[in-house]
């Protein structure tokens, strides 16, 4: 994951969970670890990036 | 009053010293005004800068003068300070009267705090009376609850200048209630189980004492005057002073504690004479000395008679009757930490508007509709300190005010009059979030009440929410055995329950910690009992929910865990309104009800009461979608087993993000399907089977209630993982019976479909249902005559509630970049609204997130 705000990037369990934006969608709001931004994050697309 | 244009060069230094910015930005807001005229902006429905053209000059001072004291993210705003008057003479007092029993220790020291406490008028004002010694200060009821007491302490934004002298003021004050707190005393006395798992903050909302409550109050006994009222405890006394002196019986022993309770209910009205006749003299002494302006000499003479007439006498006109209710708030509010504003203000000032409007000519219609916003401000200016989970729970307001309109007189016929309307249009002009209005709707409504209350919601307000008055006086009725002229008088208890306004009727003691956070026992059912957040065990144990085989074994699982939260917190409930008197102690209240008068007990005490209990239930929807989400998918589909089910709960839904989208897409609440609508049914009904069965003290049940104020924020860090398809940090849904947050996809006629399947009378106490409405589509005749044929379905649905969102996702994203350009934007949150700006970014997005529901 990146945060578009600082460049910071990493994996997803660096990002803190905070909610999702839409409880029958899997885009989630995540904080990035470095500035704090609040940032989007496809919970859906980053597990099957990462069961790749 | 100067606009900041003509001020001169003295008073604008004089102003820039103590407030910089404050003079430019004055005189560019007055620019403003002057330049867009109101049909601009209210065109471009712009309501919050319309209300502000549209509104006099007075109303506008006035409002822009309230200290906002609801607190924004948690915290009160930088200013807002704890008001250490009463706390200190109140502690006074009591140190002086150390024999004397609880409720003439309290009214002694009540008096000395009005008796000496600092009192002042804001400018252009024509209502007096608040709540602390300044405009910008708390409330602090140091001797409620232990937990306050902590927390005010180690609150360094609301510590009162000189910081030192008040710290230590703050410390010598907690260090003296540290073991005499009505709420210590109670949790001494309650089952430690009980206690803890109650404090634990994870199960429940509130706090089980007078220090924190809700209070119906008699209108038809204090408006009569505190000197008749005197006058009935005198001659009271003098009976039971007389049998006293006589044979005696066992009858006469309660006569001992009924003369001092007396006695403590006549000090306590003739200190609240006394304190409002203080604003009488101050208001003689400004006109006299200080005052040269005529017209507001004048206005500060008027102000002076009517504290010299109320609360003494019967008013006289309007002025004196909205002033007498105002007085019995504050004076309320200094002895118990009133969290709610019941209050009927149409039925019971409309002959005073009346007589002053269309009979004598003594106000105009403009003047009174003045007077009535002003009484509003009144009240928006109110503010106690509120313990933390208080304050995210209820974002941005102090209380839920909500003020009941409408409805019916006890003999059936319509109650809506002139004064109703006028409301609703000095609603429009002042734009508080607090007191919201609560319109009790029937088939009778005049059209034109119904178009008022409808451009209220129309330019925003989020209020009045729509009640259906014959479906919730058969409720008061069916649950507490009201009798139908009785229930017939009710007001909002506090955002959404009934409750009649007369003799037995009334209820003294209901504050929020009857509250019972409901999804914990979907939570527990899936857990044995254990609270995976708090890491607890809380619930009894159930079984592993691996192992269960069939839907009955989970459902039957989850009911267990739910009547033992609802036990729980009603044993403990129960427990203090019985030591409320002698732990708390409320001789203001019980002075104003006719019942503690007649018995000469506290009003607290249950004896003749008829009953009014409910317990409300967060994140109740969650129960109902998860339960039918797993019968689904695990029993009847068997796309997944328990055991994959309760694993992935226990990591969040990590790694199974498909698996939960399967579970979100389950079908939902409020889309008019059976199947998922048959779960939640058969749920409240099991619920409401055992609400008929636990007792009040008046051996009363109690029925639930869901709704949900702003705790769905709140709680969302304390609940974990639901089969809705929830994680750990998720919003929970907005509450009552709403749908979950945008999962009511087949439009607004399917959620009443659903919501209607529930029997509003029998199946619980009411049900809050939020909806949110296109403003676009809502403008003009047509729009009016869209909505109006909504609320005659929802009506014949005998749907009991419904409050409304109108305000478009651009205006709310545009306040969230652009907050001060948005800072009078409301949103109705869940049994109150709140400025947008005021509420936490989570709530903010969880609102935008809500379906706009398109009527027609």
């Amino acid at each position: 994951m990146k945060c578009d705000k600082c460049n910071f990037e990493g994996d997803k369990t660096k990002f803190r969970y905070l909610y999702n934006v839409q409880i029958d969608e899997s885009i989630s709001y995540r904080e990035c670890p470095n500035c704090h931004t609040y940032v989007q994050c496809d919970e859906l697309a980053e597990e099957k990036g990462l069961k790749k | 009053m100067k606009l900041a244009g003509s001020w001169t060069e003295q008073e604008c230094i004089e102003t820039e010293d103590k407030f910089p910015g404050m003079v430019d930005l004055i005189r560019n807001k007055e620019v403003r005004k002057m330049a867009v005229s109101a049909q601009d902006v209210e065109k471009k429905e712009q309501w919050w800068w319309a209300a502000e053209k549209n509104r006099s000059q007075r109303l506008d001072y006035l409002r822009k003068a309230v200290w906002k004291k609801g607190a924004v993210g948690g915290s009160y705003l930088p200013g807002i300070k704890i008001d250490l008057s009463r706390p200190l003479l109140f502690t006074e007092s009591w140190n002086e009267n150390p024999g004397d029993p609880t409720m003439l220790r309290k009214a002694k020291a009540l008096a000395h705090v009005w008796d000496n406490t600092p009192i002042f008028i804001i400018d252009n004002a024509r209502l007096v009376g608040y709540l602390g010694s300044a405009p910008h200060t708390l409330m602090w009821h140091q001797e409620g609850l232990f937990i306050t007491n902590e927390e005010i302490y180690n609150d360094p934004t609301v510590v009162p200048e000189p910081e030192e002298e008040s710290l230590q003021i703050m410390g010598d004050i907690c260090d003296y209630w540290a073991d005499k707190t009505a709420l210590g005393k109670v949790m001494e006395l309650a089952s430690p189980e009980d206690a803890v798992k109650f404090m634990s903050g994870f199960i429940a909302w509130g706090v089980p004492s007078s220090a924190l409550t809700y209070s119906t109050k008699q209108y038809d006994w204090w408006l009569r005057g505190f000197n008749y009222i005197i006058e009935q405890i005198d001659r009271n006394i003098a009976v039971a002073e007389e049998e006293m002196n006589g044979t005696p019986s066992p009858e006469i022993l309660g006569h001992y504690d009924r003369v001092r309770n007396w006695q403590a209910m006549k000090l306590i009205l003739e200190a609240g004479i006394r304190w409002a006749r203080r604003y009488a003299r101050l208001a003689r002494i400004v006109a006299e000395k200080f005052e040269t302006d005529p017209g507001r000499k004048e206005e500060l003479i008027q102000i002076a008679e009517t504290c010299e007439r109320v609360p003494a006498e019967p008013p006289r006109n309007l002025q004196e009757s909205l002033q007498f209710d105002h007085f019995i708030q504050i004076l309320a509010r200094y002895e118990a930490g009133e969290g709610a504003w019941p209050s009927r203000p149409d039925y019971w000032h409309f002959p005073y508007y009346d007589q002053d409007v269309n009979q004598t000519g003594r106000l105009t219609k403009e003047e009174a509709t003045e007077l009535v916003g002003e009484f509003m401000i009144r009240c928006y200016e109110v503010g106690i300190y509120y313990i933390s989970f208080m304050r995210e729970g209820m974002q941005g307001i102090t209380g839920t005010f909500v003020w009941t309109i409408g409805g019916v007189k006890p003999d059936g016929s319509d109650a809506c009059n002139e004064l109703t309307e006028v409301l609703c249009q000095a609603a429009r002009l002042v734009r508080v979030a607090n007191p919201t209005l609560s319109f009790r709707y029937h088939s009778k409504v005049p059209d034109s009440t119904l178009r008022e209350v409808f451009e209220c919601i129309r330019q925003g307000l989020g209020y009045p929410n729509i009640r259906h008055d014959p479906v919730l006086i058969a409720n008061m009725m069916h649950w507490h055995k009201h009798p139908i002229e009785e229930a017939r008088t009710w007001v909002n208890q506090a955002c959404m329950s009934p409750c009649p306004t007369t003799k037995h009727g009334c209820q003294p003691f209901r504050m929020a910690s009857a509250t019972i956070i409901t999804c914990k026992a979907m939570e527990y059912a899936l857990n044995d009992g254990f609270d995976p957040v708090a890491q607890m065990q809380m619930g009894p144990h159930t079984g592993d929910a691996r192992n269960f085989k069939t839907f009955d074994e989970l459902y039957d699982a989850w009911y267990i865990q739910i009547k033992y939260l609802m036990n729980l917190m009603v044993r403990f409930v129960n427990l203090s309104r019985v030591k409320d008197p002698e732990f708390y102690g409320r001789p203001f209240l019980s002075a104003t009800y006719e019942r503690a008068v007649e018995q000469g007990t506290d009003a607290c005490n249950p004896e003749g009461e008829r009953g009014n209990c409910w317990t409300t239930f967060f994140g109740w929807v969650e129960n109902g979608d998860s339960l039918a989400a797993v019968k689904k998918l695990v029993f009847e589909e068997k796309k997944y087993t328990m055991s994959q089910l309760v694993d992935a709960m226990a990591n969040n839904w990590d790694g199974n993000e498909e698996m939960r989208l399967d579970f979100v897409k389950s079908p939902k609440w409020g889309n008019d399907d059976d199947s998922v609508d048959a779960v939640h049914v058969k749920a409240m009904r099991d619920v409401a089977k055992h609400a008929m069965i636990m007792q009040d003290p008046t051996g009363n049940p109690w029925p639930p209630l869901p709704e949900m104020v702003s705790a769905n924020i709140s709680y969302s860090n304390k609940i974990g993982a639901l089969p809705n398809g929830r994680r750990l940090g998720d919003p929970l849904y907005d509450g009552g019976v709403s749908p979950g947050t945008g999962l009511d996809k087949k439009g607004p006629t399917a959620v009443l479909r659903s919501v209607a399947k529930l029997d509003h009378i029998t199946d619980g106490r009411a049900f809050l249902l939020n909806q949110r409405l296109s403003p676009t589509q809502l403008q003009g005749e047509k729009g009016y005559q869209l909505w109006r044929n909504y609320i005659k379905t929802w009506f014949d649905l005998s749907i009991d509630h419904v409050q409304f969102n109108m305000v478009d996702n651009e205006s709310l994203r545009a306040a969230q970049k652009d907050p001060e350009k948005y800072s009078e934007l409301i949103v109705r949150v869940a049994g109150y609204s709140a400025h947008f700006v005021d509420i936490s970014r989570k709530t903010q997005d969880h609102i935008i997130q809500r379906t706009i529901q398109e009527l027609g």
